[in-house]
């Protein structure tokens, strides 16, 4: 008898558990389901990436301003950044090549 | 009936305290039906719910730590239990004027069924560091000024996380909050304003505590940029019909309240360092006149921008009267820095956990707390003096 009451208390018990995770899960889950347009929980790893990248993008936007440009200048080592990225990156090279294979084709 | 809802998680050391500002609070309390929303694996809160001795009714949900563990998701759980017409949501550290049911209710009466939501005052006393005042100066120019300014304009309301008053059904036939947003009030707030629901303010104010360290005050602030840029994405997934249900000043109101903020504090250290750019070259060069020249240029915005910042600080100080506390917005500066470090942060904690839920700790500042005390004291012996003028209050005699 008593051991019949304690697996109803267990069987209850374990019952409502399972009730509270359901409900838990379909708390979550309710506005996904529903109106998944409006959820953060459809939100891509590409998607979420577009902030760091706006970031970033105003980040250089604003370093490549006219002003930091002439800062650039004084130092004497460039006209901007974008002219320096590109003389890192061999830009100079490159137009001297590309000035030689022209001067070979007209010659 | 009017429903209170509290999610509570590791809030064992307030809870008290807000189940007593919630018992002090002007209304029938047979007209109350409170809602605690606490984890179930949260032993130390559901103990001190239980060792309490309550004044009104009040019902304990379980909230099963499965899936996510987010105060939107506990809330959706208690939804369901509210039976009241109006819904208010209250933080852990709440500490509401008794007026504020009463308030809404009049906003509500008052006004047509298109308003959804009311918001109240939040107002942080506590006065443990500068970042803490700082925070006071920021939430009055933000409910006292800015919000104030948004509703009576007609615009989306981006909603504070606690003290909003709801229409229960309203609230229900938008899908309730999003649990997978890390600011769901703000997202709620467009929500509402896109299924064509207006929201309001309300004069009555709760008062909260405020993350008084740099590390606890970080978390939360990345928690709100990252929430923030949360609901941009979603709201922005189809430009064009968020236009058309805005119009175009809730769309502006949206880019600039909810997007500019993040991508302002993101982009603010790239004003700094061009700056000093500025400075170093022609200083280098000895050219002083120059550098006084550009330093005026960019001095001259950064001015302007503090100011515009700290300007809805003073305001809404000076509105609360509260003048003599505006010396801590000199350190806009600072705090600037210290947004564009949570705001970087939090772009890239939404890549890898976007559903990460920073817990605030609660119930750090005992002067506040002794504060609100004094002012629960002070409210009633204002009623009780009420009371008596009016002659409701029977002569107590001693023998």
């Amino acid at each position: 008898m008593k051991g019949g009451v304690e697996r109803r208390a267990v069987a209850l018990d374990s019952s409502i558990e399972n009730v509270l995770i359901e409900a838990g899960v379909r708390a979550a889950e309710q506005l996904k389901s529903s109106r998944p347009k409006l959820s953060a929980a459809t939100l891509n790893k590409l998607t979420n990436a577009i902030p760091l990248l706006f970031g970033v993008l105003a980040f250089v936007a604003m370093c490549t301003t006219s002003g930091m440009n002439r800062a650039f200048c004084n130092c004497g080592s460039a006209n901007s950044i974008p002219d320096l990225g590109r003389r890192a990156l061999g830009g100079n090279v490159f137009e001297h090549k590309s000035k030689s294979v022209l001067s070979r084709r007209i010659g | 009936m009017y429903s209170v809802i509290a999610a509570l998680h590791r809030e064992a050391a307030v809870v008290d305290q807000l189940l007593s500002a919630i018992e002090r609070l002007d209304y029938p309390s047979e007209k109350l039906d409170v809602i605690v929303a606490v984890e179930a694996d949260d032993h130390g809160t559901r103990a001190a719910i239980t060792a309490r001795k309550h004044r009104i009714p009040i019902v304990v949900v379980p909230v099963a730590p499965a899936a996510l563990r987010t105060k939107p998701k506990a809330l959706n759980v208690a939804l369901p239990f509210a039976r009241g017409v109006f819904t208010v949501i209250y933080d852990a550290e709440d500490r509401p004027e008794r007026n504020q049911l009463r308030r809404a209710l009049q906003a509500f009466r008052s006004a047509s069924s298109d308003l959804a939501c009311v918001q109240a005052r939040l107002c942080t006393d506590t006065k443990m560091s500068w970042l803490s005042r700082y925070f006071s100066a920021e939430y009055a120019g933000h409910f006292d000024i800015f919000l104030p300014r948004l509703a009576a304009l007609g615009l989306p309301l981006p909603l504070g996380g606690s003290s909003n008053h709801f229409r229960t059904a309203t609230l229900r036939e938008v899908g309730g909050w999003d649990p997978h947003n890390v600011t769901e009030d703000a997202d709620l707030g467009m929500r509402l304003a896109r299924f064509g629901y207006r929201s309001g303010v309300i004069d009555s104010t709760t008062y909260e505590e405020a993350p008084t360290k740099v590390g606890a005050w970080l978390g939360q602030r990345t928690r709100w940029f990252k929430g923030w840029m949360q609901t941009w994405l979603v709201h922005m997934r189809k430009p064009g019909h968020l236009f058309r249900e805005l119009g175009c000043g809730g769309f502006l109101t949206f880019q600039f309240v909810v997007g500019g903020n993040a991508l302002v504090a993101m982009a603010h250290p790239a004003f700094l360092f061009g700056l000093s750019w500025e400075l170093i070259p022609p200083l280098s060069t000895g050219d002083h006149q120059a550098a006084v020249v550009r330093l005026g240029h960019y001095m001259a915005v950064a001015v302007l921008g503090y100011c515009a910042s700290a300007s809805f600080g003073v305001l809404g100080l000076w509105q609360r009267g509260m003048l003599n506390k505006t010396r801590v917005l000199i350190l806009t500066p600072v705090h600037w820095l210290l947004l564009s470090l949570a705001a970087w942060s939090a772009a890239l904690e939404l890549m890898r956990k976007p559903y990460f839920w920073k817990k605030t700790e609660h119930g750090v500042d005992k002067t506040s707390r002794q504060e609100g005390r004094i002012r629960a004291l002070l409210e009633l012996e204002r009623y009780l003096d009420q009371l008596k003028r009016a002659g409701q209050l029977a002569p107590i005699r001693t023998t």
